[in-house]
């Protein structure tokens, strides 16, 4: 897979509490649910495991540092019950198209990990897996 | 890419709709829309099939212009696994602080969180099975990994050589048109539930299984004299045969959580 690092990080947002139901489980161990980041970067690996699925995102910081952002998001059976696919996930990743990806950043902001709740490509369509969509952090 | 993702949220919003009128049916307008109950040759109701516990399937998905939504509101509120909830075993009084302090720990101590199997009944009802005249097989689709038993129905009795495990060892007989799964041989590694449900390795499990047109009720007492006063009756769950979907392979699990908790905040593991 080919890297792309054009990307940029643009926004750290803190918002209402994200409302949560379905996930495997409570990620209030591990994440921040009370706030929200837009990472903007490309898809660059999905590992598709349970108990949850892990994207990886290169994304380029506003200080020009490339890092690699780890995100999980639902088993794979929910996935696929949901009807989405790992190809539809991964998108045109291949030709380095850039996404935007709403999650909960990690508790140790260090560790650049996150929980999905929404990843939108370059032509508007989106995959919303959790979270209330009207709570959601603009994207551009 | 789209279109096969958009195939895929067809489908998903159809099989919801199906089932959101099988639910229609039994909760509102029972007997008349409940479908004959198929039989082998041995006149025996047919379990064979997909049982869905979920429904719809979870998670309820919303389809917008060419985007998808995982809603966290059950559409029409369907009853799903998300809103079973097994209560509390009988366990002995001396017992409740041991759960107690389990239940707190649940992060660190819940084998399951480590892709651990499940064990029964916690796994939950059977999700696919394959039925002889002489036995069933049950396959399991989970989070931690592809599970299976194999149940005799011909009067076997259960074995003695083998090793005690998560799932134990089953056999069955059929109680007029209910099969009676009966369950020893575990080890004390699982637990009963999420919130801190140990069991010792005299546990026991019998599973009634009814099937009804095609919904098939699932019902489970679960004994242990080590650590229970009495038998603890489990609510039964209702099942729905689904005939355009199948079990797969569970993806491999390998948890990255658990040592990154900052807190003891519970980790739901809902089956």
């Amino acid at each position: 897979m080919r890297h792309s690092f054009r990307a940029l990080l643009i926004a750290i947002f803190c918002l209402m509490p994200v409302i949560r139901g379905l996930a495997h489980h409570s990620i209030g161990g591990v994440f921040e649910e009370s706030k929200q980041m837009v990472l903007k970067g490309t898809l660059t690996k999905i590992e598709w495991i349970n108990p949850h699925i892990h994207l990886f995102v290169a994304v380029t910081e506003p200080d020009g540092k490339k890092t690699t952002w780890e995100i999980e998001t639902f088993p794979t059976n929910w996935m696929r019950k949901a009807g989405i696919s790992k190809a539809a996930v991964w998108g045109n990743a291949e030709a380095g198209e850039v996404v935007a990806v709403n999650v909960n950043p990690s508790r140790d902001l260090s560790e650049h990990r996150a929980y999905l709740l929404r990843i939108t490509y370059p032509d508007g369509h989106f995959i919303h897996v959790t979270g209330d969509p009207a709570k959601l952090a603009a994207t551009n | 890419m789209t279109r096969r993702f958009l195939d895929g949220a067809v489908l998903v919003m159809a099989v919801a709709a199906m089932l959101a009128t099988v639910t229609t049916g039994v909760a509102g307008q029972a007997a008349q829309a409940t479908p004959q109950t198929p039989r082998l040759a041995d006149g025996h109701p047919d379990l064979n099939g997909l049982w869905y516990r979920r429904v719809p399937p979870v998670p309820p998905v919303q389809q917008t212009g060419g985007s998808i939504i995982v809603t966290n509101v059950p559409i029409n509120r369907i009853p799903s696994a998300l809103d079973y909830r097994a209560g509390m075993p009988p366990y002995k009084p001396e017992l409740l602080a041991k759960v107690k302090e389990l239940d707190q720990n649940q992060v660190k101590e819940d084998p399951t969180l480590a892709c651990a199997p499940p064990g029964v009944p916690r796994i939950g009802p059977p999700q696919r099975i394959f039925q002889t005249a002489k036995d069933l097989a049950i396959l399991y689709e989970d989070l931690n990994g592809n599970f299976f038993r194999v149940v005799p129905t011909d009067g076997r009795p259960h074995r003695k050589n083998i090793e005690a495990s998560a799932h134990g060892d089953s056999v069955a007989h059929w109680d007029g048109d209910t099969l009676v799964i009966e369950a020893n041989n575990f080890t004390e590694d699982t637990w009963l539930g999420d919130n801190g449900l140990f069991h010792s390795d005299q546990l026991r499990v019998t599973e009634r299984l009814r099937r009804t047109g095609n919904t098939m009720t699932w019902e489970a007492t679960v004994e242990d004299p080590e650590v229970f006063v009495g038998p603890w009756k489990m609510p039964p769950r209702t099942l729905t045969l689904l005939t355009d979907v199948d079990i797969e392979e569970a993806a491999f699990c390998e948890d990255r959580d658990l040592s990154r908790m900052k807190d003891l905040t519970h980790h739901g593991n809902t089956r």
